[in-house]
């Protein structure tokens, strides 16, 4: 168990280095030079090449791409061309409500998706079954941003159940958690329908298992089957799903924060792009990269925990 | 309610059971009983209904399953009229079970110690209790320190000891009644023995009565004290072994008895199949005399032939991996003449596989030599060894998986011709007159390999293999998986077309009594070593080896 | 006919390929025809917009700015008069395009980088599967905010980041695939007989793994379709004078306040489309039944 911990820590650190390298490379290679972006188009060539001799943008790639790896392990992401502060600090400041509105969402998702898709197995083929078949593939189909623009127009405009926007009064956590209903539903209700397809087929391949009828034979109750010895095995690729998923709802969380004016680190990028402020794009880049890639870490500890082959079988 | 008014009450009386699933009757009018302390066989080919009846007795069949007349009684009492929880409180209590599959009977997430407390849910004992009680009977079915394995996961285990583990779990309420579908039918022979002689001592020891579901006479004849015959879904018979398999009366019966090679002693190139009358005298042909060509040359020869499979750990050794170094083969040395049968005969792991594959050329030998018609094969290179496979073909173990599963058997059978770049001007017409050789006809040619039956596909096989007209054709457990009346039919098939073509085979198997009779020699394997090689009669009466000697010991059974 | 039925029904006939049957079961499940007339409706649509358009989708009209929709106007107007149903109409043209197109050039490109990992030597292999492990690190929407202005907004942009971040779900799903077909014994059986690797590659596995991946791929087109409408609303992906539903959805929600329906009327062709492809997709699947799942 500990090595494979260790491996995959170790590959989570390759794949988060690799991945910040190829992007330094990759924006320094882009036709629309981030600098030339940077200082306005009524700068001088002469203003560029002395911006970019104090950036070290004059160094050969490899020793660029060290130094900006060494700043970014320092916590240097560069000064917010607006307000001059360091990026880092912005992004941090952002982070926290980003964060809580994806878990918010994996909550939701995983709280609804496991126990709907548990329910649609063990009564298979019942009206239930095919009643929560239908409206998950529903709520796959339809992208965060269209339920968020709509659920703003019923529940805030028309109904004026939901506040619209904002995070809510702070310190009060009933406010803030009334704030975070509609962006949470916004981000994750697709996640509930696609956990509960995902957790009905492999429920459903899992009961067909000899384990299974051998655990009947031995008249274990049912509850145990269930859960114990059925869903234990069953939320695996569920696990694996959501701690992917994660980049899928960054993404989404971009959406709802942009419709529900809510602060996250989706809307301060938003910002950013519209006015050019690149420092600050790339610091968010980064930061949910690694929130991505230490998430999908996360979940493949958690499989090797629930299942032991797992472990092995990583080699 | 039903009641039985019989003064004793038969552990298990099984009344007039019919069963469907939907259209399909799988259970017709089935009566079987067990007394208290006896051992009922219950044996029937793949489809005869035998684990729906096993299955119906601990009332675990899928909702789908419907019984339309009959029932069951369990101790005098009938389990159609308990309410599911009672019935489940006999489950794992009073009735326990014995699952097929070994590798796949036990939690993969749970430790083997979990589930075996587990089961004991029922009990009020203390865990610790539970705990020297699980120790113990670990200890009593034969796995060695149990209290280490209670920490393990089943995937930790082997495929013995984790049958043995299902033992354990089966024996530990000391039941009344002990159910065992098909358990000892993934094991090796030698294996087999061994945990059928456990079964017999645990099921005396606990006093239990025991159902044993089997297609394999053989383990009937030396566990059980009677024996009911299902075919279609019917019980044709029921009476002690000794009746049953000493006067069958039903016709199946018979035929059953017939075509089981374990019950045929001389040498004869033609084994009984179905279609053949079940009262006629089996015929025993020896074959024709002059069929082995002696010559110089063998066609196929192996010497000092090493296989090893190893690892090295490069980046993993910063992990802790240390590697493997496992001889799959070691210094084999072999020899085929033109026209012979060469059966390598071996349990699991011995290394007869990798021995196949090295001379197919799908695993490259480590060193040694292969030599077909005296051209020495290993160290050519890909394209020059292209010319030498048309002369060796290949049956594989598993003749659905082996077929392309998008490929009808009409391209499926001429695809060495195309791979070979033999023209051929009609090759569908190609395909039928080969299918013609193996007996099958034109309504074969399109159908797709899931369509076909274990032995139409092992034809198919068969069909393939002989489409290059090859010097050798290796075939690796020809008849695996086949019900007993149908492996006669492919071992005749093969028969009769090295009495045609002069072809050698070399077959690869883990039964002995199957290659008894169409080889002409025998080798031994174990552990990776060729232990003993000689002429099949002199394997079989003058077994040098002590291995040699088990393995046809575990392979006999008590005859009638 | 139910659909445990018409499995019975197909596992009677003979000579029938996986397909056919396939196909049948996809008939037979109501989801999967629901599914299918939607996308045929919305292909038929965005294929012929220029004659069943009913109004220039560029045509300014301040006059009749912000009408509600009617029988005139299906969808109603924009802020400049534009009619709404004729926007719609060329841009699913668009959607489709760059779902289409990037879905094609992700599984080409996927396709092939599996094979080489699945053929290749061991550090290849590894060398792959870490390269596309390294390109799935990337949330999608906010490296094509990033990266997106750099390169300029606009159609073949929005495919570039849609491919990128695309390729390695399908390598990676081919890459298994492969392996687990190569492992199976019919491959051995090619191989013993002497078959070349093309012959094998292209007879023997792709056909086996090709349906499934087909079948992944349909499912992923309304992710693609929604992922180019997002950009786009975030003003990184199509730009004007071309139409986009995400463009619509952009317009429409800056009038949120005052007009609420512009924005519900730019989100309905983007609903039907997403529901119709994963209604088609997950129907697809359960029909045809491939022995890999999805993995994201």
């Amino acid at each position: 168990m500990l090595r494979f911990c260790l491996h995959r820590i170790v590959l989570g650190f390759v794949i988060v280095i690799l991945a910040i390298s190829t992007l330094y490379v990759l924006v320094q290679a882009a036709p629309g030079d981030p600098i030339a972006l940077m200082v306005g188009p009524r700068a001088t060539p002469e203003m560029i090449s002395a911006l970019k001799e104090r950036l070290g943008l004059d160094q050969p790639m490899p020793v660029q791409i060290f130094n900006f790896l060494t700043g970014v392990a320092q916590g240097d992401l560069g000064l917010d061309i607006k307000t001059r502060r360091p990026v880092i600090d912005e992004v941090l400041e952002q982070l926290p409500h980003t964060l809580v509105l994806i878990l918010a969402s994996v909550i939701l998702a995983a709280g609804l998706g496991i126990p709907l898709g548990c329910y649609s197995a063990l009564h298979q083929n019942s009206w239930a079954d095919r009643l929560v078949g239908i409206l998950s593939v529903s709520v796959i189909a339809v992208p965060s941003l269209i339920i968020a623009i709509y659920g703003m127009i019923l529940f805030a405009v028309h109904l004026r159940w939901l506040p619209a926007i904002g995070l809510g009064e702070r310190g009060n956590i009933l406010d803030q958690l009334h704030h975070l209903i509609m962006p949470a539903i916004a981000v994750g209700i697709g996640w509930v329908g696609y956990l509960a397809r995902l957790v009905r087929a492999a429920m459903l391949e899992v009961l067909n298992e000899d384990y299974i009828t051998n655990a009947r034979a031995f008249g274990l109750p049912e509850r145990w089957i269930t859960f114990r010895y059925a869903l234990r095995i069953a939320v695996a690729p569920t696990i694996t799903v959501l701690g992917i998923g994660v980049g899928y709802m960054l993404g989404s969380a971009v959406f709802a924060e942009i419709v529900f004016a809510r602060p996250g680190i989706g809307k301060m990028m938003y910002d950013a792009v519209s006015v050019r402020n690149y420092p600050v794009t790339m610091g968010v880049v980064l930061a949910s990269t690694i929130l991505l890639v230490a998430a999908t870490t996360v979940s493949d500890l958690i499989n090797a925990l629930i299942d032991p082959r797992i472990r092995e079988a990583q080699e | 309610m039903d009641t039985v008014n019989n003064s004793h009450k038969a552990t298990l009386d099984v009344r007039g059971l019919s069963l469907s699933y939907g259209p399909i009757q799988a259970l017709k009018d089935v009566s079987v009983k067990v007394e208290k302390g006896r051992i009922l066989g219950i044996v029937g080919e793949s489809g005869s209904g035998k684990s729906t009846l096993a299955k119906a007795i601990l009332g675990l069949l899928p909702p789908a399953a419907q019984v339309t007349k009959g029932s069951i009684f369990f101790n005098g009492e009938s389990l159609s009229s308990l309410a599911s929880a009672q019935f489940r409180n006999l489950r794992g209590n009073k009735v326990t079970y014995i699952s097929q599959d070994p590798l796949r009977a036990l939690t993969p997430t749970l430790t083997i110690g979990d589930q075996m407390i587990d089961i004991l849910y029922r009990s009020s004992e203390s865990k610790a209790g539970k705990r020297q009680r699980i120790i113990n009977i670990l200890d009593r079915v034969g796995i060695p320190d149990p209290e280490r394995r209670l920490k393990m996961y089943p995937h930790e285990l082997s495929g013995g000891q984790r049958q043995r583990v299902s033992i354990a779990m089966a024996v530990m309420m000391k039941p009344d009644l002990l159910i065992a579908d098909e358990a000892t039918t993934a094991l090796d022979a030698t294996l087999e023995q061994e945990i059928i002689v456990l079964l017999k001592e645990l099921q005396r020891e606990i006093g239990c009565s025991l159902v044993f579901v089997t297609h394999h006479l053989g383990v009937v004849a030396s566990l059980c004290d009677e024996v009911a015959v299902m075919y279609k879904g019917r019980v044709l018979e029921q009476g002690t072994v000794a009746d049953v398999f000493g006067d069958p009366q039903d016709l199946y019966t018979k035929t059953l008895l017939r075509c089981d090679p374990a019950g045929i002693l001389e040498k004869t190139r033609r084994l009984p199949v179905t279609s053949d009358k079940p009262d006629a005298p089996i015929l025993i042909d020896p074959g024709p005399s002059d069929r082995v060509k002696l010559s110089d040359a063998p066609v196929l020869s192996l010497s000092r032939l090493n296989v090893t499979f190893s690892k090295r750990p490069l980046l993993g050794s910063l992990f802790g991996d240390v590697g493997y170094h496992i001889d799959a083969v070691k210094s084999g040395e072999l020899y085929i003449l033109k026209g012979e049968t060469l059966a390598i005969v071996g349990e699991s792991g011995s290394g007869k596989t990798t021995i196949a594959r090295a001379i197919i050329g799908l695993q490259r030998p480590n060193s040694g030599s292969i030599q077909l018609c005296g051209q020495e094969l290993t160290g050519l290179s890909p394209r020059a060894l292209k010319s030498y496979r048309r002369q060796i073909t290949f049956m594989f173990q598993d003749p659905i998986g082996s077929l392309s599963p998008r490929m009808r058997v009409c391209d499926a059978v001429v695809e060495p011709l195309k791979i070979h770049r033999i023209d051929k001007a009609d090759y569908r017409l190609e395909a039928e007159r080969l299918l013609s050789l193996v007996g099958l006809d034109g309504a074969f040619l399109d159908r797709y390999p899931h369509e076909l039956s274990g032995g139409q596909a092992r034809r198919v096989a068969v069909a393939r293999a002989i489409a290059l007209e090859p010097q050798l054709i290796v075939a690796d457990e020809p008849t695996a998986g086949l019900d007993v009346s149908i492996q006669g039919e492919v071992l005749n098939l093969l028969a009769e077309i090295q009495d045609r073509t002069g072809v050698s085979l070399l077959l690869i198997t883990h039964n002995l009594n199957v290659v008894r009779h169409i080889s002409d020699r025998v080798a031994i394997m174990f552990m990776g070593e060729f232990l003993e090689t000689g002429s099949t009669e002199r394997i079989f009466e003058a077994p040098q080896h002590d291995y040699t000697r088990r393995l046809i010991a575990a392979n006999q059974h008590p005859r009638f | 006919m139910s659909r445990r039925d018409s499995l019975v029904a197909a596992a009677k006939s003979t000579g029938r390929s996986g397909f056919q049957r396939g196909f049948q079961n996809l008939l037979a499940d109501p989801m999967g025809v629901f599914g299918l007339l939607l996308v045929l409706t919305l292909v038929f649509l965005a294929v012929f917009a220029n004659f069943i358009a009913p109004y220039d989708p560029a045509k300014i009209d301040v006059p009749s700015k912000f009408l509600a929709p009617s029988w005139d106007h299906l969808l109603g107007t924009d802020e400049l008069g534009r009619d709404m149903f004729s926007r719609a109409l060329y841009g699913g043209r668009v959607a489709l395009k760059v779902a289409l197109v990037s879905t094609f050039a992700a599984l080409a490109i996927g396709t092939f980088l599996g094979f080489l990992a699945a053929f290749g030597p061991k550090w290849l292999d590894h060398l792959i599967v870490l390269f596309l492990d390294t390109i799935r690190a990337y949330p999608t929407i906010i490296l094509a905010l990033a990266v997106g202005p750099m390169f300029g907004a606009g159609v073949w942009t929005v495919i570039g980041i849609l491919v990128a971040t695309t390729i390695p779900y399908y390598g990676r799903i081919v890459r298994t695939a492969t392996l687990s077909v190569m492992q199976s014994e019919f491959i051995d059986a090619e191989r013993a007989m002497g078959a070349s690797i093309w012959r094998i590659t292209v007879i023997h596995i792709l056909p086996n793994i090709i349906g499934p991946i087909l079948i992944l791929a349909s499912m992923d087109i309304p992710v693609i379709i929604t992922a180019e409408a997002g950009l786009s609303f975030l003003g990184v992906g199509i730009k004007p004078p071309e139409t986009s539903w995400g463009l619509m959805l952009d317009q429409g929600y800056k009038f949120i306040g005052r007009t609420p329906w512009m924005v519900i009327s730019a989100g309905i062709p983007l609903i039907i489309a997403t529901l119709g492809f994963t209604f088609l997709g997950e129907a697809l699947r359960d029909a045809f039944d491939p022995k890999f799942k999805r993995e994201p």
